[in-house]
């Protein structure tokens, strides 16, 4: 290989590490993929209405979204934040990165959940975590440089078997069919390229959740 | 005299993983080893076609286009990724700013540096050249040939 080209990569890449740590753990990435689906949780919640407000771990009104790059309990006392959101008289909280207890009162870890109030406040007052049955809509969220490994569609299906409520969807920034055609045999969505580089597929995303959301805050 | 696109690839990785960001090595190790699954036609004696699923391994051309791919995909991405959502933070929730807590360490991470911008730009060039010097410029289409679109997330300020 031509050295010159060979030295320009090897540069180009390093400079790309040292100007960018979110790239240092793929679970840096995840996180900012979370976070992004997220906005989009909360656009669909406020084009119904919404009042949507970020809390901290005491409940109260924060000044900063916290992010936090592994799955952590509701009643955490680290910097944590979640959106507490009001449509009428229905309040929830939209959480990410949460424990939570499945069917079979197993702790599941889930990327984007919508909560309902009543539950969040119970859980930390008892320091215990959420129920699966008190979820309106959990997203998993999987952003890939390249294919999405079926292994993901696997584990996602896991999870679906464990949460019993109407909305569940696996979103990516890029798309697989084996995990689409997994995720519909387990009456789940597959909401697969989306992406800041795509607008009408984001755009299509919030509407598809604003519809979902329509029908399970309704 | 062009480039042999393997040792382009094993020159990317080996950046890579020298960079600290190895990780996105070992993911696209995987999906090469993984291969392409494709669909045959196949027919056997006077019975109807069939068609059958089976997995082909990529070329090495196809290696490089996917190793690039998933480097402009995490460089370009993921700083658009974290502008929406600290801007849509600022517009949409009225906070000053939207964090990233790494639990490992319990400190706060700034994700992109000053300087992200301009290394990308420097990336982007040199994958321009490799994919030049390899001749799959064509392959990558817009993805190099111009920047990406520019950041959008919900539109925040259009809405």
């Amino acid at each position: 290989m031509n050295a010159d080209l060979a030295a320009g990569v090897q540069a180009s890449i390093a400079a790309l590490g040292v100007a960018a740590p979110a790239l240092g753990e793929a679970a840096r990435v995840e996180t900012l993929y979370e976070a992004y689906v997220a906005c989009c949780v909360i656009e669909a919640l406020r084009q119904l209405g919404a009042t949507c407000e970020v809390r901290g771990q005491n409940d109260q009104p924060s000044p900063t979204l916290v992010f936090r790059t592994k799955p952590g309990v509701i009643y955490s006392q680290g910097p944590y934040t979640f959106i507490f959101a009001r449509i009428g008289q229905r309040e929830c909280e939209l959480h990410t990165d949460l424990r939570v207890v499945g069917r079979s009162r197993v702790l599941h870890e889930i990327d984007v959940v919508l909560l309902d109030r009543a539950e969040g406040l119970r859980c930390r007052q008892l320091a215990i975590h959420p129920k699966h049955s008190k979820a309106m809509f959990l997203a998993e969220c999987k952003f890939y440089g390249g294919a999405l490994p079926l292994r993901i569609g696997r584990e996602f299906v896991g999870l679906v078997s464990e949460c019993q409520l109407r909305t569940r969807t696996i979103v990516s920034n890029v798309a697989s069919d084996n995990v689409r055609a997994l995720a519909a045999g387990h009456k789940a969505t597959a909401n697969f390229t989306v992406s800041p580089m795509s607008q009408s597929r984001v755009d299509e995303f919030v509407s598809w959740i604003t519809t979902e959301l329509r029908q399970v805050l309704g | 005299m062009p480039e042999d696109p393997r040792e382009c690839v094993d020159a990317v990785l080996r950046s890579l993983r020298d960079a600290g960001i190895g990780w996105i090595a070992e993911e696209i190790d995987a999906e090469i080893l993984a291969g392409r699954q494709v669909e045959r036609e196949i027919r056997i004696g006077s019975r109807p076609v069939q068609r059958e699923v089976a997995t082909e391994e990529y070329t090495s051309s196809e290696q490089l286009e996917l190793v690039l791919r998933v480097v402009l995909e995490y460089a370009q991405v993921a700083h658009e990724l974290w502008q929406a959502t600290t801007d849509f933070a600022r517009e949409r929730l009225n906070v000053g700013e939207a964090r990233i807590l790494d639990v490992d360490t319990g400190q706060f991470i700034q994700p992109f540096s000053t300087d992200f911008v301009i290394a990308t730009e420097k990336l982007e060039a040199i994958v321009r050249s490799l994919a030049d010097e390899c001749g799959i410029s064509a392959r990558l289409g817009e993805r190099i040939s111009q920047h990406p679109a520019p950041r959008s997330l919900l539109r925040v300020h259009e809405r």
